[in-house]
């Protein structure tokens, strides 16, 4: 592009008036910066035993989820397993027939590796210190509420190794870690309810 | 009190320091975002909104540049979101380096040539107010606008041209 006498638009432009703000402008700036009513006011922490309902609830939702998929897998109609076997039939009687065809043979190998995942164990155990130390507590204070609620953490303390030593035995059944979350969150009730008191 | 001072007291949120900056400032940001908004409302808000990114966002403010300069950046940009239709217009495909543009040689009316650039589509004035009134490179506009160098380039142009037709209706 050639543009010709461009000093013209320049001294023009530079003589372009300037406008001052309006004097509101500094006020919603001011307003913008300074806290609202809700950054001012306190927050709440919900109490732990909110999550442990919240948790359970969701676990109850996906077990009847699961059982759900299971009812549907087990009314499976008899004429749809029917239709499904005589087409395995057809695709078996197709490919007889095309074996018999004669081809020069022919050989392909095929494998495949997989890295077997790293035999680890759950952790169960991160929070037994606070438990052992709740425990002791109880014994020092010896107060008949308390001693009801150690009693309480003592049996599923029990359960716990149970359940623990299955998992040992047989492997990370899902059900059996549902039971072992199940009296993780019976612990965890306890454990507030002894620190409330 | 020195820029690096107001800046430093900006930080802390000091809001006598924030007022000193925008009282130096407001005027030359405002007028910016009037020329690239073409509306006085539309200016005002994007000020607004604009000066509350500044004072938000000072903390990263690296000192590579002035606070001016950084400020404008970030204003500008503002102001270009405000607008909302500042997508460029597309025009034919020509070949505009043998094109030709003639100012004249008589002065340019101040008065008409503001309302010239104020009736330029939107896309064409803020590239136009971006590098001839703002002197901003084809580069920085084009990363302010998310276009590219060349588009910048054919934009500048077609403002010209079109500011050329203006100015020959009002003389």
């Amino acid at each position: 592009m050639k543009e010709k006498n461009h000093d013209k638009l320049r001294d023009a432009l530079n003589k372009l008036p300037a406008y001052d703000a309006p004097g509101s402008a500094w006020d919603a700036i001011n307003d913008g910066l300074s806290p609202t009513l809700a950054d001012q006011l306190p927050t709440y922490q919900p109490a732990a035993g909110v999550w442990n309902a919240i948790s359970r609830q969701i676990e109850q939702a996906e077990l009847a989820a699961l059982q759900q998929t299971g009812a549907k897998q087990r009314s499976l109609p008899w004429r749809k397993l029917a239709g499904v076997a005589a087409a395995i039939a057809l695709l078996l009687t197709i490919g007889i027939g095309l074996n018999g065809v004669d081809r020069p043979a022919k050989v392909t190998v095929a494998y495949h590796q997989e890295v077997a995942p790293a035999m680890t164990i759950h952790d169960w155990n991160t929070e037994e210190v606070s438990f052992t130390n709740a425990l002791a507590v109880i014994e020092a204070r010896n107060e008949p509420k308390l001693n009801a609620l150690g009693e309480e953490l003592v049996e599923l303390n029990e359960a716990k190794e149970e359940i623990k030593a299955i998992l040992v035995a047989y492997g990370e059944d899902a059900s059996v870690i549902r039971q072992l979350a199940e009296i993780e969150r019976d612990r965890s009730d306890i454990y507030r309810q002894i620190i409330e008191l | 009190m020195t820029e690096k001072e107001l800046v430093a007291a900006c930080r802390r949120q000091d809001r006598r320091a924030q007022k000193e900056l925008y009282d130096r400032y407001s005027r030359a940001m405002y007028t910016a975002c009037y020329r690239i908004c073409a509306d006085f409302d539309l200016a005002n808000d994007a000020l607004q909104e604009g000066f509350l990114k500044v004072f938000q966002k000072l903390d990263t403010y690296r000192g590579e540049s002035t606070i001016g300069a950084w400020m404008k950046v970030v204003i500008v940009r503002t102001a270009l979101n405000k607008l909302r239709r500042h997508k460029v217009t597309q025009e034919l495909p020509l070949n505009y380096a043998d094109e030709e543009i003639n100012w004249d040689t008589t002065s340019l009316d101040t008065e008409y040539l503001e309302r010239a650039i104020n009736q330029l589509p939107d896309g064409y004035r803020a590239v136009f107010v971006l590098i001839e009134v703002e002197g901003y490179k084809h580069q920085e506009v084009a990363d302010m606008l998310n276009i590219s160098v060349g588009t910048s380039k054919s934009q500048l142009f077609y403002a010209k041209k079109k500011l050329r037709e203006f100015l020959r209706h009002y003389v």
